[in-house]
């Protein structure tokens, strides 16, 4: 797990320094408007020339970043189309987040969750936090039944620091639900990132033929031809897709849509470029 | 509908295959985990009922194509034809002679073999090919009479189910079918297209009489050869017995001609006559010999015939194509010698001053030209005064009354029981018949009419003028070498005036009846005006006096001409002996049937004069043997492929996209 997690943030930092944008909490964070205190040497000069204010910059160490990731390991996840599952896949960016940010001396932590939460690991932003971050993640098994709503407002109580919430997971359960949960992180003043997490069969069904299709949650079976109902099902998945988006769009919840055939360094690079942008 | 190969049809049994297709694939899907089937089932509750009815329709579909490739092989054509159409009319002949009775093949095999009739029935799909499918149709059997076969109320002739007849036994006759398809043809004329099609063995004496016959040029004839390519038969083609009636109690001979038409010699065949009078049978075995090609005849010598009708057939063991032929009915009518009462009605002392003493000594003597060892009459002479009654008459054929001038009321009464039971009588004038004697002539039934009274004769004497040439009393004089009877004369006679029902079978010149009968059933009263005495004149001693009373006697009690027995054409009815009336009937197969020999489509044409249609074809038990793989008109095969293609194409359409 850590090789692979190095390897991603690796190609992902590779990736940053040919890029032409800076990449948040490296070198600059934000500014804030001075007031009688601040130290007058992180004044921002050039800025007082066109602003004629006065702000001062605050740098990483100013922050305190702490990135609370959220790995849902329900019986969903375990879907593996590609010989890789998304368990593996989610794992594999979760452990990829972590180092990232411990890399970069701000606090990581992980809660596990299914149904409820099965296991958590505050941020911390010690040596060692990534190892047993990586040790949690390497041990997590899927679990039968899923519900995220209830495992994220049980974590949002957990992550008492203020910070970014990471949460990957496939989503599947009811959006409203899912967005209850999310309102209640939002109300933690946590800023939110959405890593969702699908199999390629999962969006597009590419499969032929007869099919007997079974939920790897609840164990429920339903045999069909496959290409007689793709338009169907596709038009559906669509339809979920865009109402998620709409609905995090709406509360400012940036989402990444992941398949697991995406490059993890690839994928992230985009999304911290796109973010970046805004 | 028929099928070329209707065997084939049992492959319909795969049908089975696509429902145990669609039954046992469905069962057969691959395994696939997935996060979640929400968006499966939200896209299957839009497709259920699409898929249920695609799936059956994809069982359709399948279960068609099996059909339709079966039917493709299976070659339906369509083998009834409509009446009542506007284009044409077609005639189809089929030949149903007794010829077309053959079972063609080596003498093992004939018996589990077909019928050439049966064999052209089975092979009209192939000669319907050649009709124009909307060419109303007529079809007739025939032989020597042509006998239509019938159809529906709607005009439509089934011929997908004609059966030929059991029995064949008529003669051919080319001349008389074709003329009534001319006749049917000529009412089509203007109508369409017109064709005639002939299924027939292509007998070479089969075309009857062509005097009268006429066929339209404009029409083709097709000809279709359902006879074997060689053939041999041998045959009893005639039996002829000395007379059809023969006295009874004495020998007589029946002649029997054998026809050996085969290509190798008959050699020492047995050959059997057999003849039944009621529990009497008589078999006299013969043995036949004849060269290829030739005719023999054999003689068969019976004993002494008790009276009666003698039935039977002379046959030859052989084992050919047409058994039909290997045995021929006879009949013939031992007629007992007649038992004469001759009632003398002037009777003398000196018998040969007697009315009866001519006519009794005719009556013993042998007729002309004849010679046999006993009297042909059992003669009584009863003098018959005003004291005499007349005896019982049980054992009396025939009454003869030779110038009786009446009988008593007793007498009349049996006389008349006599002719009721079937007595017959015989009356000759004289001066005792006269008017007064009417009255019990007719309560004795013995009247013919009304009694004028004695005429005689002025000054020449009275000769016969004409008499009925065809009755059979008088028809042995029809030849002028047996004796003129023109010149027989007659001083007088006794007039008589022909009552209702009476035939006259001679007169004199000026019209006077000489020679009376009435019948009634098996009686029979016949009158001679004249007297058998010298009173009118010296007739009674004329060479012809014998033969004519002989005549006169044996036609009263029916044993003149042919007598009971008819020799009649088979012409199509059962073959054998059978009574109508007081008739036996003797059919027989035409002789010319069975010469088997075979003549070409051409010759037949060009003796008949018609116009022979260029694609006639063979239809003969060897020639159809084929492969099946000619085309028929009617088929229906195009419209099957395009059937199976297009079932084809829809079932790979849909079956990509349901559930099986």
């Amino acid at each position: 797990m850590e090789l692979r997690a190095r390897s991603v943030v690796e190609g992902f930092l590779h990736g940053l320094h040919r890029s032409p944008y800076i990449g948040f909490s490296v070198e600059f964070a934000s500014h804030h408007e001075y007031v009688p205190g601040d130290d007058p040497r992180h004044i921002n000069w050039k800025l007082y020339a066109r602003q004629h204010r006065l702000y001062v910059k605050e740098f990483d160490g100013d922050t305190n970043l702490n990135l609370h990731i959220l790995l849902d390991v329900s019986g969903s996840m375990a879907c593996a189309s590609l010989g890789r599952s998304k368990l593996h896949y989610a794992a594999t960016l979760a452990a990829a987040l972590a180092h990232l940010a411990i890399r970069q001396h701000d606090a990581a932590g992980i809660t596990l969750f299914a149904g409820q939460v099965i296991a958590s690991l505050p941020p911390r932003a010690k040596t060692q936090q990534l190892q047993e971050i990586l040790g949690l993640i390497a041990n997590a098994v899927p679990q039968a039944q899923t519900d995220a709503g209830r495992a994220i407002h049980q974590a949002a109580e957990m992550c008492r620091k203020r910070g970014v919430v990471a949460v990957i997971s496939d989503c599947f359960d009811e959006i409203p639900r899912l967005m209850d949960a999310f309102d209640h992180l939002l109300f933690l003043n946590h800023e939110v990132v959405l890593f969702q997490v699908l199999d390629p069969w999962e969006r597009d069904l590419p499969l032929e033929g007869n099919v007997r299709f079974r939920d790897l949650e609840t164990g429920e079976t339903l045999t069909t031809l496959s290409e007689s109902i793709r338009v169907g099902y596709r038009q559906a998945v669509r339809q979920w897709l865009t109402e998620l988006e709409r609905e995090c769009l709406s509360r400012g919840i940036d989402r990444v849509e992941l398949t697991t055939d995406d490059p993890l360094d690839r994928a992230l690079l985009e999304y911290f470029v796109r973010r970046s942008r805004q | 509908m028929g099928f070329v190969q209707a065997s084939l049809l049992a492959a319909l049994a795969a049908v089975i295959l696509p429902i145990l297709a669609h039954l046992l694939f469905r069962r057969r899907s691959r395994p696939v985990d997935l996060g979640t089937l929400r968006f499966l089932k939200v896209a299957v509750r839009q497709d259920t009922r699409r898929r249920w009815l695609k799936r059956w329709l994809l069982l359709a579909l399948r279960v068609g194509c099996v059909v339709l490739v079966v039917l493709l092989f299976a070659r339906p054509y369509r083998a009834e034809f409509t009446g009542g159409g506007n284009t044409g009319l077609t005639v189809l002949l089929i030949d149903r002679s007794a010829s077309m009775s053959r079972k063609v093949g080596p003498a093992s095999r004939r018996s589990g073999s077909e019928r050439l009739i049966d064999h052209a029935v089975r092979q009209l799909s192939q000669v319907l090919t050649q009709v124009p499918a909307r060419a109303r149709v007529e079809a007739a059997w025939f032989d020597k009479k042509v006998e239509p076969i019938s159809s529906t109320e709607d005009g439509r002739v089934s011929l997908a189910s004609l059966e030929a007849p059991d029995t064949l036994a008529g003669g051919t006759d080319f001349a008389a079918a074709l003329s009534w398809a001319a006749a049917r043809c000529g009412a089509a004329r203007g109508s369409g297209p017109l064709a005639v099609h002939v299924l027939t063995d292509l007998q070479r004496t089969g075309f009857g009489s062509l005097e009268d016959f006429a066929f339209p040029k404009d029409v083709p004839v097709h000809v279709w050869d359902v006879g074997p390519a060689g053939s041999g038969n041998v045959a009893v083609v005639g039996v002829r017995p000395a007379s059809l009636m023969v006295r009874a109690d004495y020998p007589t001979t029946v002649e029997a001609t054998i026809l050996n038409a085969r290509t190798q010699l008959l050699d020492q065949r047995p050959v059997r006559l057999r003849l039944a009078n009621k529990s009497k049978v008589i078999e006299i075995p013969a043995v036949a010999s004849a060269a290829v090609g030739a005719s023999t005849t054999i003689a068969f010598e019976t004993p002494p015939l008790g009276p009666g009708l003698w039935q039977g057939t002379v046959s030859i063991a052989v084992d050919d194509e047409l058994p039909l032929d290997n045995s021929r009915h006879v009949a013939f009518y031992a007629a007992a010698k007649p038992r004469v009462l001759l009632l003398d009605g002037a009777s003398r002392d000196v018998a040969a001053l007697g009315e009866a003493y001519f006519l009794e000594a005719a009556l013993r003597l042998a007729p002309p030209g004849e010679t046999v060892p006993d009297v042909p009459f059992r003669v009584i002479v009863f003098p018959y005064g005003s004291d005499a009654r007349v005896p019982e008459l049980g054992q009396v054929d025939v009454l003869v009354a030779a110038n009786v001038a009446g009988f008593p009321g007793a007498d009349a009464a049996r006389v008349r029981a006599f002719l009721d039971r079937g007595g017959s009588a015989v009356v000759f004038g004289g001066s005792n018949v006269g008017p007064a004697s009417a009255a019990s002539y007719v309560a004795a039934g013995l009247s013919l009419g009304e009694i004028a009274g004695t005429y005689l004769a002025r000054d020449v004497p009275f000769r016969i003028a004409a008499f009925a040439r065809d009755n059979a009393i008088l028809k042995p004089f029809a030849d002028p070498q047996h004796g003129d009877l023109h010149r027989l004369a007659f001083s007088g006679c006794t007039r008589i005036v022909p009552g209702d029902g009476v035939q006259v079978l001679a007169r004199f010149r000026d019209g006077t009846p000489l020679v009376l009968e009435r019948s009634a059933g098996r009686s029979r009263v016949v009158w001679c005006a004249a007297s058998v005495g010298r009173e009118h004149g010296e007739w009674s001693r004329s060479r012809l006096f014998l033969p004519l009373v002989h005549q006169l006697v044996r036609g009263a009690a029916g044993q003149v001409g042919a007598g009971p027995v008819r020799e009649l054409p088979g012409a199509g009815e059962t073959l054998g002996v059978r009574q109508q009336g007081e008739v036996w009937e003797v059919r027989n197969l035409e002789p010319q049937e069975s010469e088997l020999e075979r003549c070409t489509p051409e010759e037949l044409a060009q003796r008949l004069g018609v116009k022979l249609a260029e694609n006639a074809g063979e239809l003969s038990p060897a020639a159809t043997q084929g492969d099946g793989n000619e085309l028929r008109t009617g088929e229906l095969w195009p419209w099957l492929w395009l059937g199976v293609v297009l079932f084809w194409l829809a079932e790979g359409v849909l079956a990509n996209r349901t559930v099986a």
